[in-house]
């Protein structure tokens, strides 16, 4: 059985839900700092950055006017509240890069030919968000990606989907089938290919992120 | 724990807590409107300092018309040590205002229509309509 130790801030989700009007004040007092370390932690190139700390402030005023949207069973107020203001992190700088992407557009179409030249090239200018998302993205997949692999086996074939590999022979080699026919490795590979993918959208992944 | 970090926090969620109807900050923020008073004639008002005045802007704000109405403001103003009779006024004179608000947005033709719709009184002695 998992030893689960107790929520310390369990008291002040019980008071807000009983409508205790000086309850958010306290729950604000309480968690603002604590979470502004823990997002500081998971996004270090946005520590000083607004979109961080407004993030934070935003997630704890929404849950504090919507308390039973809390889980107790399911995680720590804390928990909870990282996870929701991580989300408005990555929402909001999706937001500015889109925002960075039509306004450098916008530009473009009108005075600079390099830049144009740049934007065709690029897509877009990469920007310190997009070196943020991604890196998030990828810690998000990698997590999910070792949870997937209950086998080496398993781990080699994941790691070769996620590189893009499409020869049927190079899964074949990592499963240790490459001496059989060419139709049954074909078999084999696609059902180990197949039984991974439904893992991994069960986990909420989209084997093609 | 840094204080002053977390006090800037207080304060930045006390600010963004004004856009929120949830907030006692939005009535606060709405009351300075009214009265064109700042932060410190505000807190002063109220018997505070200006830290104090962050935190009370994180309560609930508690509704003129709910039956809570007085002890939710006791309850504020216990913790806070703010002046109970005060903070009351100031939130029945946002809501009296807000009432009004919403009053101002009735369209004048409904008020038109609903003056036609009454019946006027019939005249008893000569069955003329009354003026």
């Amino acid at each position: 059985m998992t030893d689960v130790s107790p929520d310390p801030h369990i008291a002040l989700n019980q008071r807000l839900l009983e409508g205790d009007p000086t309850a958010p004040a306290d729950v604000a007092e309480e968690l603002l700092q604590p979470l502004v370390t823990r997002l500081r932690h998971a996004f270090p190139n946005l520590a000083q950055d607004e979109v961080l700390l407004d993030s934070v402030v935003d997630a704890v005023l929404s849950y504090s006017e919507r308390p039973g949207q809390f889980d107790p069973s399911k995680a720590t107020l804390l928990g909870y509240l990282v996870m929701s203001a991580k989300g408005d992190v990555l929402n909001a700088l999706a937001r500015r890069r889109k925002r960075a992407v039509r306004e450098v557009s916008l530009q473009v179409v009108e005075d600079s030919p390099r830049a144009r030249k740049l934007i065709s090239e690029h897509g877009h200018v990469a920007s310190a968000d997009d070196v943020v998302i991604e890196r998030f993205e990828s810690e998000r997949l990698a997590k999910h990606i070792r949870a997937a692999a209950r086998s080496p086996e398993d781990g080699r074939v994941l790691q070769l989907l996620v590189n893009g590999e499409r020869r049927t022979e190079r899964f074949a080699a990592v499963l240790g089938v490459d001496h059989l026919a060419r139709a049954e490795q074909r078999r084999v590979v696609k059902q180990v290919k197949d039984r991974l993918k439904k893992r991994l959208e069960r986990m909420g992944v989209q084997p093609d992120e | 724990m840094n204080e002053r970090v977390n006090s800037d926090l207080v304060q930045r969620a006390a600010r963004r807590a004004g856009d929120r109807e949830f907030y006692l900050a939005s009535a606060l923020r709405k009351y300075q409107s009214l009265r064109h008073t700042d932060d410190a004639a505000l807190a002063q008002q109220l018997g505070c300092d200006l830290a104090t005045l962050n935190r009370l802007g994180l309560c609930r704000r508690p509704a003129t018309d709910s039956a809570t109405f007085r002890t939710d403001i006791q309850a504020i103003a216990q913790r806070f040590g703010v002046t109970a009779v005060t903070l009351a006024e100031v939130l029945r004179e946002i809501s009296s205002l807000e009432a009004l608000g919403s009053a101002k947005e009735i369209p004048p033709s409904a008020v038109l229509m609903a003056a036609r719709d009454r019946k006027r009184p019939k005249s008893k002695k000569d069955g003329r309509r009354a003026p």
